[in-house]
């Protein structure tokens, strides 16, 4: 469905150029959610972005690789061709629906625009029907609604229905939950991975957060410092983590060291664009790091369970 | 009760519209925290905890109840009192990209409570905001730095390190790790608790991470609609929840996968 093979992104800063992805393969089966994992800067958002080609200059640019999706390069795509597939085939929940929307407009007039393709006089009924299977209450009354009339979750079901109006086969959801509090968060998650299971939707589901990939996602790709450290079915990766930053990720956020209990922290802090090692992006902070590791990236290694990671010296099993 | 140190007592706060309306923020709160202890307050956006602890910081005036401090409220303060107060009470942010002012250099945001309070020479200040830097374990070479040369993590250490520099009793943290990446966020929690361990200061952690308010709280209070619909130990609070929406909170938090059959119970 999704095929990312090499993918470098640029962004030029002041005269300087910063690459926050460095060299990404990536492959999004087709009715899979795929976790990226990542903190900020890892690139997890700038590889969605590239996908959606929004990073053009004088932001920043593709410098290699390619991006097929259902067949098509995206990367040598024509802007016409380009905005005939964002328009058909690809769907993009932001993470805060608040901005998003644009406070002026009608519920109706925002998700009309993305639905070209539905006769006229068929809309309403579309959007209603559309906007009730989101578990929206009294869809008809609230059409002609504004944003603000809306509480977050609410809004965020808005935001889906406009990403789903054109019927894409690619959800791209940065985020889609962090804005949302914990209980509304919930509700989202199970509405996304509901949406995918009917709708056959391949997802791509941007996160920081490894317990929330844990509930919606079958696969999922670890990224730090621009690079893919680790992938595979999200199940494999999880249990059986090989990368060390994997590992480490993982002790963070469980909190199973009994209360008050010192928790497992990496020390330093992640790697900023304009300061990447040259070897693996994440040696500085790596226990297991070596000369080796400072000054080349090491390959990636397949492993048997589906998975694969690009580390010179692995989790020992 | 009055083994707390900072207390809310039958806090109600409202705020009036523009149209005349009124909003009920906080009805009723009782609400405190003793030395040495670590109180989460949790509850969803427009529950009231950020109007409580503007309350608690002295920001804001409640409409009824009081605010006490040591045992004495708030309007019965003395002068002394008062200057104990706004020294032993300090805050920590959410946000540690824009609590900091972006053009004072390091020790100047650090200790700047000390030139406000006592115009202290600058000598004494930079002597201290080095002291406060290696509790937070950062080096003393950072105080002549610009918060923009530090990352997210570091700014964060930099807040708390100014809330510590009149030697507090009583921090309020108002989600001082949902800003930081989880491997970040860690650190802050170890740090917290080293702290505390140190100068046994009480903690008020507001907060969304229900996992995080379990391994660092010794109590926590739900907030609702701008009441308190549960206060108590951790372990029986969130272990055997009482109230409906303290149950949703712990399961939203708690669920391990997305069964499709509990879709019909949580619309």
């Amino acid at each position: 469905m999704l095929e990312i093979s090499n993918l470098t992104t640029h962004y030029f800063q002041g005269g300087q150029v910063a690459t926050a992805v460095r060299g990404v393969s990536l492959t999004l089966n087709k009715g899979l959610a795929t976790a990226i994992v990542g903190e900020s800067g890892s690139g997890k958002s700038t590889v969605a972005m590239s996908v959606m080609r929004m990073i053009r200059p004088p932001i920043g640019d593709i410098a290699e690789g390619t991006i097929r999706v259902n067949g098509t390069d995206v990367t040598a795509a024509s802007p016409k061709r380009m905005r005939e597939i964002l328009r058909t085939s690809i769907g993009f929940v932001p993470q805060d629906p608040t901005t998003a929307l644009d406070p002026l407009y009608t519920i109706r007039s925002q998700i009309v625009e993305a639905m070209p393709h539905v006769e006229r006089n068929k809309r309403t009924e579309t959007i209603v029907e559309l906007l009730t299977s989101l578990g929206i209450a009294d869809a008809r009354d609230r059409l002609r609604e504004h944003p603000h009339q809306f509480s977050g979750g609410m809004r965020q079901r808005v935001a889906i229905a406009i990403a789903l109006a054109k019927e894409p086969d690619l959800l791209i959801a940065d985020e889609p939950t962090t804005a949302l509090d914990v209980t509304t968060q919930i509700g989202i998650l199970r509405l996304l991975d509901r949406l995918r299971r009917e709708r056959h939707l391949t997802t791509m589901f941007i996160t920081h957060d490894i317990r929330v990939a844990r509930l919606v996602c079958q696969d999922v790709a670890v990224m730090y410092g621009g690079v893919v450290v680790e992938s595979g079915p999200l199940s494999a990766v999880v249990e059986a983590p090989s990368h060390p930053y994997t590992q480490a990720l993982l002790d963070a956020s469980s909190l199973d060291v009994g209360p008050r209990q010192r928790l497992r922290a990496i020390s330093g802090s992640p790697p900023t664009l304009l300061s990447m090692p040259s070897g693996c992006p994440f040696a500085p902070r790596c226990p297991n790091a070596t000369d080796i590791c400072r000054s080349e990236m090491p390959a990636t290694t397949r492993k048997a369970d589906g998975s694969s990671f690009a580390c010179w010296n692995p989790v020992a099993s | 009760m009055s083994e707390y140190i900072l207390e809310a007592v039958d806090v109600s706060k409202s705020f009036h519209g523009r149209r005349g309306e009124t909003t009920q923020a906080l009805t009723g709160v009782d609400f405190g925290v003793a030395a040495g202890e670590m109180v989460g307050l949790v509850g969803e956006s427009g529950s009231g905890k950020t109007t409580l602890t503007r309350i608690l910081l002295g920001i804001e005036q409640p409409t009824s109840g009081t605010v006490r401090f040591r045992g004495t409220p708030r309007d019965r303060f003395t002068a002394e009192h008062r200057r104990d107060y706004f020294n032993s009470v300090s805050a920590v942010f959410q946000n540690p990209y824009s609590s900091l002012n972006p053009r004072r250099r390091l020790w100047d945001i650090i200790t700047e409570r000390r030139s406000i309070e006592r115009r202290a020479p600058k000598a004494e200040r930079r002597a201290r905001a080095i002291e406060l830097l290696s509790l937070v374990s950062l080096p003393a070479e950072y105080a002549d730095r610009f918060p923009h040369q530090l990352s997210g993590g570091q700014r964060q250490r930099v807040a708390i390190a100014r809330g510590l520099c009149e030697d507090p009793d009583v921090i309020v943290l108002d989600e001082p790790m949902s800003a930081l990446d989880v491997s970040v966020s860690a650190q802050i929690a170890n740090l917290l608790l080293d702290l505390q361990e140190k100068f046994s200061i009480g903690y008020i952690f507001v907060a969304h991470d229900m996992h995080m308010v379990r391994h660092l709280c010794h109590r926590v209070a739900v907030l609702l609609k701008g009441q308190i619909v549960e206060q108590g130990a951790v372990a029986d609070v969130l272990g055997n929840p009482r109230h409906e929406y303290t149950r949703r909170l712990v399961a939203a938090s708690e669920l391990r996968s997305l069964e499709p059959e509990e879709e019909r119970v949580h619309p």
